[in-house]
């Protein structure tokens, strides 16, 4: 027996049932993003002395312009209602494009005493990282293993985008949020 | 009808909602066993400290270096405290209640056919099996499993042999199982309700399941980014959870420092208090069905009690630092903390007093779920206000790692959600075996599991209000305030044997019923939710055999509309509520 509301939106909410589960997966996600800034803060105030080579650290404008693009592409191939591979395929370029520069610049801080302040720049940029990996493997899937949906169920593949395209925004805001927050403190 | 018996007895698909209930529930139920076996081992030590274990003596020589010659060394003791602790929370109890009973029972309630994502739910599971799994196997890790307690605080716990870092890859796999029940109990809820189905319509049990996937889904992901943060710790040389300056055996510790082992306790405990109420409403939701039904009328309060388990759930994620009175957070800190720890048992309380408000006046059935149900009642009071002291900075601390803190809360949990568990296996067998348990058997499992249960956790009250430590091996022979309260030990080891051959009749009528027990109709109680509309067992394709539509209030019983007592939600006619 088919699962109501997989494809249509349910009138009463406005949803259908994997947008609301993105969501609430995201609201997951946030929780876990804002734990480890948190946790910056907790250490950063909390500590008595707070590395200099913090500075090193790039204000990464390029990564976030990379990932602001994913989204886009993510969107802009939902918004053309024939779900057109080209858009999709640039996402997938350039969340590996992103996740190679994040890789390039996180192998440039070297710094002996910056010890726990480092090690949080690696964690927040590892998980951001992940995020883009998660985000590059669902829309290979998309592209290479779901040809049949594309072609017969055009509404539950662009429902398909939708999610990953609210993943892509929250993959921007999260890593937005960790550049801001190892920068102002 | 023929057909509908043929889908009834149909296999289930794996993606199932049925299937993956039944799956929970059987592993939890393992795993509970398993962590129970844990807490005898502890118990005979406690009670005669040093001498050989029987049975094992046989196994382990001398030289054993957890168990030489079956006596027990302090390390295995904290191993076994440890496991014992995770396995009970995280593999047993809580599993039971939401990925057993919420994954089973809530499709069923709400009429839907299946969990809003099937394979996620599946996924789910597999996550739950791999961490328990990863946790049983630290047995066999070098150095033995985690041995911090289930708390795992740093620095010990950042310096710890393997078994830690097993603990903490289990536990990040008992998240992504907890992620994904809640997202599908969310979404299963709000999406699949069956027409008519509104939400003040939802019976209590399913509102129950609704907070608790909002808690687990908001306050897991702050213990998951600790475990990165000390997986990182123990694996990549960082010091999150590190200060400046520790040294062991006189040596000092070589890490980089500047982090705070307090931080991991902020983290841990922004999740860990929430899981007590992960542990709890579920259980009073299945309680509030049972009463219900058992009470012939319709539940005192319903509305009242679904906005006290919202504000409850709230509530649950701003006490969490109560935990850490001892720490020396300050006055101000302490005073925002106990407020909202006083403030969170109000709900707690309208909950309990709609409960017993629901018995007054009703025509009540003492069937065996019945009998739990009632139980649960008393005991969850007794574990309730045994925390109010605990609540205030000054009499938490006196009493802070006593044992009246174990006394306060297996109360909750133990004869508390424990009980609750045996009144759901008792209440809903019929709906998923389509027999009935034992009622005899249901007895002589009942009475002595009430007494024992009592045996065991009403000593520790009295030892810990004079000042007993938990976390001494011996169970205090070498403390000289403890030495009045001594005996205490032995009578709660006696309780736990003895609760262990309690449980004999209900694993033989568990068994005994699946074969042989007496064959029902789909709606054996009598009752008026929609898991009895369908049959029994329900269809593996789809729960019901027709569209389902909801025309009234979830306990619509004596409401004098027909011959019967009872109406199902999805009688048509003129609704109650």
């Amino acid at each position: 027996m088919s699962i109501p509301w997989s494809v249509d939106r349910r009138p009463d909410t406005g949803h259908y049932n994997a947008r609301l589960g993105m969501g609430l997966f995201l609201v997951a996600d946030a929780m876990f993003m804002g734990a480890l800034y948190s946790s910056l803060v907790f250490l950063r105030t909390a500590g008595e002395t707070w590395s200099s080579a913090m500075e090193q650290v790039p204000a990464a404008g390029h990564v976030a312009a990379l990932l602001l693009a994913i989204a886009a592409a993510v969107v802009l191939s939902m918004a053309r209602r024939q779900a057109g591979v080209g858009p999709i395929l640039a996402s997938v370029v350039l969340g590996i494009a992103a996740v190679a520069v994040m890789t390039y610049d996180q192998a440039q801080l070297s710094a002996p005493d910056a010890g726990t302040a480092f090690a949080m720049v690696y964690v927040l940029n590892g998980v951001v990282r992940l995020h883009l990996l998660g985000g590059v493997a669902a829309a290979l899937w998309f592209l290479l293993l779901n040809g049949r949906m594309r072609r017969d169920e055009p509404q539950h593949f662009i429902n398909r985008l939708e999610c990953l395209g609210m993943l892509a925004y929250f993959n921007a805001f999260a890593w937005l949020f960790s550049v801001a927050f190892i920068h102002l403190l | 009808m023929e057909a509908e018996k043929r889908h009834a007895g149909g296999r289930l698909a794996w993606t199932d909602h049925k299937f993956v209930g039944l799956a929970y529930c059987a592993a939890s139920l393992f795993f509970m066993l398993v962590a129970f076996g844990l807490v005898l081992m502890m118990r005979w030590q406690l009670a005669w400290p040093g001498e050989p274990l029987p049975f094992f003596a046989r196994i382990f020589d001398a030289n054993h270096p957890s168990l030489p010659g079956g006596a027990m060394q302090p390390t295995f003791y904290n191993q076994l405290g440890a496991l014992h602790g995770t396995i009970m929370i995280f593999l047993a109890v809580a599993p039971v209640l939401v990925g057993g009973f919420g994954s089973y029972l809530v499709p069923l309630m709400i009429g839907a056919p299946n969990l809003a994502f099937p394979r996620i739910s599946l996924l789910g599971l597999l996550a739950f099996l791999v961490g328990g799994l990863i946790m049983l196997g630290s047995f066999f890790a070098e150095g033995g499993p985690a041995a911090t307690g289930w708390t795992a605080y740093p620095p010990l716990s950042s310096i710890e042999t393997t078994g830690q870092t097993l603990w903490l890859l289990g536990v990040s796999a008992v998240y992504l199982s907890s992620l994904a029940l809640a997202i599908n109990l969310i979404a299963t809820i709000v999406q699949l309700r069956a027409p008519g189905m509104t939400f003040m319509r939802l019976p209590f049990f399913v509102w129950s399941e609704l907070v608790t996937a909002f808690l687990l889904l908001l306050a897991f992901p702050p213990l998951a980014a600790a475990a990165v943060l000390q997986l990182t710790d123990r694996l990549r040389g960082s010091s999150f959870f590190l200060p400046d300056g520790l040294v062991i055996s006189g040596q000092p510790l070589a890490v980089s420092g500047g982090g705070s082992a307090l931080l991991w306790q902020h983290l841990f405990w922004f999740l860990a208090h929430p899981e007590v109420y992960v542990l709890i409403l579920p259980a009073l939701g299945m309680v509030a069905e049972i009463y219900a039904n058992n009470t012939r009328k319709p539940l005192w309060g319903h509305r009242s009690m679904v906005y006290a388990a919202f504000f409850l759930g709230f509530m649950s994620m701003l006490v969490w630092a109560h935990h850490m009175f001892l720490t020396g957070m300050g006055s101000v800190m302490n005073a925002f903390f106990q407020t909202t720890t006083v403030i969170v048992s109000v709900p707690s309380i309208v909950i309990g007093t709609s409960l017993l408000l629901s018995l007054w006046g009703g025509s009540i059935r003492f069937t065996v779920p019945m009998l739990f149900a009632l139980a649960f009642l008393p005991m969850f009071a007794i574990g309730g206000l045994t925390g109010m002291p605990l609540a205030f900075a000054s009499t938490n601390i006196p009493l802070h790692d006593t044992y009246y803190v174990i006394g306060h809360f297996h109360y909750v949990v133990a004869p508390g959600t424990i009980f609750a568990i045996f009144a759901a296996i008792y209440f809903w067998f019929p709906k998923i075996s389509g027999r009935r348990m034992n009622d005899l058997l249901g007895h002589l499992h009942f009475w002595p599991t009430l007494l024992f249960m009592n045996c065991i956790f009403m000593p520790m009250i009295f030892q810990g209000l004079a000042g007993v430590n938990r976390r001494m091996y011996d169970g205090g022979a070498t403390y000289a305030h403890a030495s009045e309260v001594l005996s205490l030990n032995r009578m709660a080891t006696v309780g736990a044997f003895c609760l262990a051959v309690a449980q004999l009749p209900f694993i033989a009528n568990f068994f005994y019923s699946l074969i042989a027990g007496k064959r029902v109709d789909q709606n054996p109680w009598e009752a008026t939710t929609l898991e009895w509309a369908a049959p029994s067992p329900p269809l593996a394709n789809g729960n019901f055999p027709d569209a389902i539509a909801v025309h009234r209030g979830p306990n619509e019983y004596s409401t004098g509309e027909g011959e019967s007592d009872y109406v199902l939600q999805n009688a048509p006619g003129e609704a109650t509520s």
